[in-house]
């Protein structure tokens, strides 16, 4: 009979998952489609490059910056966590977690810092490589000017994704439909609140990482021709306050709907 | 006891008259009709029908003179703007709440572990020891998913059609005599796609949660990339990468109203032939896709 | 059975108790999983037993906590399972009985992961696994990915996780599915040493004669119900008003069956087409007393007692149920 304290076995499963979830996401062919994901604002940088636009460094603002933000993010948060949840609760898996002595949120913290550890390079990736064919197309801009803007997107595409991660770590747990609810809650709801004006904009998870990146990155969170400028965009205290606060909130939904979720 | 060599001996007794591919067909379409959301979506698109045919009757036999007070409003709100008449471009419309809303959710809930489930759990095995090959297989599950797709948009829509031809004025037949075939091609060529497409996707991910992403990506992220690409470019035809653009291209080609596309919108929309040519790409990409993954296991077959 | 002890009342867990359920009930939306299941399970193996959909997978769902009774409670060790409250799982092992795994997982890389989830990490959680591997017998094939696995070694892997932390309560779903019958009968082994340590063990299955091999304690399902519980013989003896069936064979039977007939012992006396003998009696004691002493007298050559066997019981109690 094992003699292992709870806190023990607690802090154990979260390395144990954590470790499982970068196995899973991070190594080998697995990577592939967040990496895929991650790859398409590339697209948009070399046909920019074909066609010359004359300049690059306002084009990473007013293009990367933006797609990134309202699409790599939540499409590499919700390809590093859900099929990892969703494959445990289809095939029942997840039982084995649960009928451990670690509380059930132990597991599921640890495949959620497993999931963010998988992201970061992806995300970094998704901010770098669309700057470097930028950058390498000619610009005038500096090279420290660039350097300031990707590491910028680089850091606001990273709370992004811990942010998304919490989002899709709840819907991974608390339905079977988790995906239909995070692309609505993520891209749906980011989308069309993040770009009405009135108050119903603060919901949208965009609009701090667009608060973020005016700050961080230098660019203005207004993007004309597809979305409503925001006039006063949050500054980064608020924007990081409400990032990892709202992570905090959907783990701890994700942990209490472990609770009353049926494995079958 | 006499020993037997050990190979396959191919069945010689009599068979059923059916095609090979029939017991797939049914087999598809019960397990798509188990779903309750395909269920629903159904039902949906079946009421969509009743309320539009509510309105025509309404429109024609109610207040018979609705255009003539819709052309009032109309210039009241906006003047020198078209007329709203129940023609071929009408139906464009109405074939555009058929496919975004319907087609393509049913698409992926009918579809989503279609060619996955099989591979997971081996079925292959079983379906090529017997006298299905992979083309018969193909044949039949896409069959079956194209038909179902066609039964629940290209059948409310043309109930909606003879409808509106039955209770319209005179001469509002010759308007609209075109619409069936234009309607059906376009229901035909868009089902095809997205059958073989869902197929190629569950052949490659074999799994419905990575489907499901994928098949997400596919269409939301093309249709923010196809708008980025034009800004950069201004070339129209980068709109052609976004799956969404081309079928509405396509609707449009079928049902005879290209040149009214434009007028319409405030960005300029890809050229047909372009269209056409991704649609057809994307259709023989899918087949290969298919195809390879299938003749793999189909060894036996 | 008059000397028989008197019933205890369900609703009191009795002083030992491992496992002990009262009014335990689950729907699965209109379908009925298991329907007010009152036990009291002690220290030793139990047979869980039922055929497919008679509600035993859903207990031991309800047993592990993965699933919430819809009414009633169950507790294991006198503690209340409820969701989140996991230190009773130090002391459990389970083995579910469908087959689910890591899939791409080796299978050590699996045991120790899910031995770390009870405190281990590192080269203990992988020295642990080892060790439960070997307890199967799947020490050689500790690098093997489950999912190049046959179906027989990947049960026996699910078994070595359940063994992982010397549990007192072992859950195993039908655990002998896919395996051949080396493995079944290292397995059954297992389980009655097990039992022979006085820890507790609860096996399910729908093949009567594997539980039948480890134990006569027997908790049989049917419809989500209970339909029996206790020892072989007991329950056999819940069934008097079906009499059980001897058949005899020896020298002079006719003789044989005037004298029980005489004495009032049987409810019914065939001769068979090969001239063995079958009585059927609700006396199988004093009959049985009775033939003995005709034996040793040389009448009789062979004696059956038939549907003794559990797969008669069974099927008897289901029929009743019927």
């Amino acid at each position: 009979m094992s003699t292992a304290t709870p806190a023990s076995a607690t802090a154990s499963a979260v390395r144990a998952l954590r470790d499982y979830a970068i196995r899973r996401r991070l190594v080998g062919l697995r990577i592939l489609p967040s990496l895929a994901v991650a790859a398409l604002p590339c697209l948009v940088a070399v046909v920019a490059a074909m066609v010359g636009r004359e300049d690059p460094f306002e084009l990473y603002g007013e293009f990367i910056v933006p797609l990134t933000i309202y699409f790599v993010v939540p499409f590499v948060a919700m390809f590093s966590v859900l099929p990892l949840l969703g494959e445990l609760y289809d095939n029942g898996a997840i039982g084995y977690l649960y009928i451990r002595p670690a509380p059930r949120w132990a597991p599921l913290l640890g495949i959620y810092l497993g999931a963010i550890i998988a992201m970061i390079p992806v995300l970094i990736f998704a901010a770098l490589a669309p700057g470097l064919i930028l950058l390498l197309s000619g610009t005038e801009d500096s090279i420290g000017d660039w350097a300031t803007r990707m590491a910028g997107l680089s850091g606001v595409l990273i709370l992004g994704g811990i942010a998304y991660g919490a989002v899709c770590m709840f819907f991974g747990v608390w339905s079977r439909r988790a995906i239909i609810w995070s692309v609505f809650m993520l891209i749906g709801w980011g989308v069309i609140f993040g770009g009405l004006p009135g108050s119903m904009r603060n919901t949208s998870p965009h609009r701090y990482l667009l608060g973020l990146a005016k700050e961080w990155c230098g660019v203005s969170n207004t993007w004309t021709g597809m979305f409503v400028p925001d006039p006063s965009p949050p500054g980064v205290l608020t924007s990081i306050l409400v990032l990892t606060g709202g992570s905090i909130v959907f783990f701890l939904l994700a942990a209490r709907a472990a609770k009353r979720r049926d494995v079958l | 006891m006499a020993f037997r060599a050990a190979e396959y001996d191919r069945f010689t007794g009599p068979r059923r008259k059916a095609p090979v591919w029939w017991p797939l067909f049914t087999a598809t379409i019960r397990r798509g009709w188990g779903s309750k959301w395909v269920r629903r979506i159904t039902f949906a698109s079946m009421m969509m029908a009743l309320t539009v045919t509510t309105l025509f009757y309404f429109l024609y036999q109610v207040i018979p003179d609705w255009q003539a007070l819709l052309k009032q409003f109309g210039q009241a709100t906006n003047p020198g703007g078209e007329t709203f008449v129940i023609d071929s471009h009408a139906y464009l419309g109405l074939l555009r709440m058929f496919v975004y809303p319907v087609l393509l959710p049913l698409s992926l809930v009918f579809g989503y572990d279609l060619v996955a489930a099989d591979l997971r759990s081996n079925a292959f095995e079983s379906y090529f020891s017997r006298s299905i090959t992979p083309l018969t297989y193909l044949v039949g599950r896409t069959f079956a998913f194209v038909s179902f797709l066609m039964l629940v948009t290209y059948a409310p829509v043309l109930w909606i059609w003879t409808f509106d031809v039955s209770i319209g004025p005179d001469g509002h037949f010759s308007e609209v005599a075109a619409v069936p075939l234009g309607m059906g091609a376009a229901l035909l060529v868009t089902s095809i796609m997205l059958a073989l497409m869902m197929q190629a996707i569950t052949a490659v991910t074999r799994s419905g949660i990575w489907t499901n992403l994928v098949f997400v990506v596919v269409f939301l992220f093309s249709a923010m990339l196809g708008g980025i690409l034009y800004g950069l470019t201004q070339n129209p035809n980068w709109f052609a990468v976004n799956p969404l653009h081309c079928i509405h291209v396509f609707c449009s080609l079928c049902m005879g109203t290209t040149e009214r596309l434009n007028r319409r919108h405030m960005d300029p929309t890809a050229d047909p032939s372009v269209v056409a040519t991704v649609m057809i790409g994307t259709i023989v990409v899918c087949l290969v896709i298919l195809w390879r993954s299938l003749r793999r296991r189909g060894v036996v077959g | 059975m008059s000397d028989a002890p008197p019933p205890v009342p369900r609703s009191t867990p009795s002083a030992g108790s491992v496992i002990h359920c009262e009014g335990l009930s689950r729907w699965y939306g209109e379908v009925q999983g298991l329907s007010g299941l009152d036990l009291d399970v002690q220290a030793g193996v139990v047979g869980l037993l039922g055929p497919n959909g008679s509600g035993k997978s859903t207990f031991m769902r309800l047993l592990t906590g993965l699933i919430r009774p819809s009414r009633g409670s169950v507790s294991l060790f006198g503690q209340a399972i409820r969701p989140g409250r996991q230190e009773v799982f130090s002391r459990v092992g389970h083995s579910p009985g469908d087959d689910v795994h890591f899939e791409t997982e080796r299978a050590v890389d699996f045991l120790a992961l899910i031995a770390s989830l009870g405190g281990d990490h590192g080269a203990a959680a992988v020295k642990r696994a080892d060790r439960s591997l070997d307890e199967v017998g799947m020490l050689d094939a500790r690098d093997k990915r489950l999912n190049s696995m046959s179906k027989g070694m990947r049960q026996r892997v699910k078994v070595a996780q359940a063994l992982l932390f010397d549990p007192d309560l072992l859950l195993l779903d039908e655990p002998l599915n896919g395996m051949d019958p080396v493995s079944r009968r290292h397995t059954l082994d297992l389980v009655r040493s097990y039992g022979a340590q006085g820890r507790t063990v609860v096996l399910a299955s729908h093949v009567l004669h594997e539980v039948e091999a480890v134990t006569d304690h027997l908790v049989l399902l049917h419809h989500g119900r209970l339909l029996a519980e206790g020892r072989l013989d007991e329950i056999r003896e819940l069934v008097d008003r079906k009499p059980r069936r001897l058949v005899l064979n020896g020298p002079d039977l006719p003789a044989v069956a005037a004298q029980v007939l005489a004495e009032g012992l049987v409810t019914g006396l065939s001769f068979e087409a090969d001239g063995k003998l079958a009585l059927e009696t609700r006396e199988l004691r004093q009959l049985l007393d009775r033939l003995a002493e005709v034996g040793a007298a040389g009448e009789l050559s062979s004696l059956d007692v038939e549907d003794e066997n559990l797969e008669a019981v069974f099927d008897l109690l289901v029929g009743e149920t019927a």
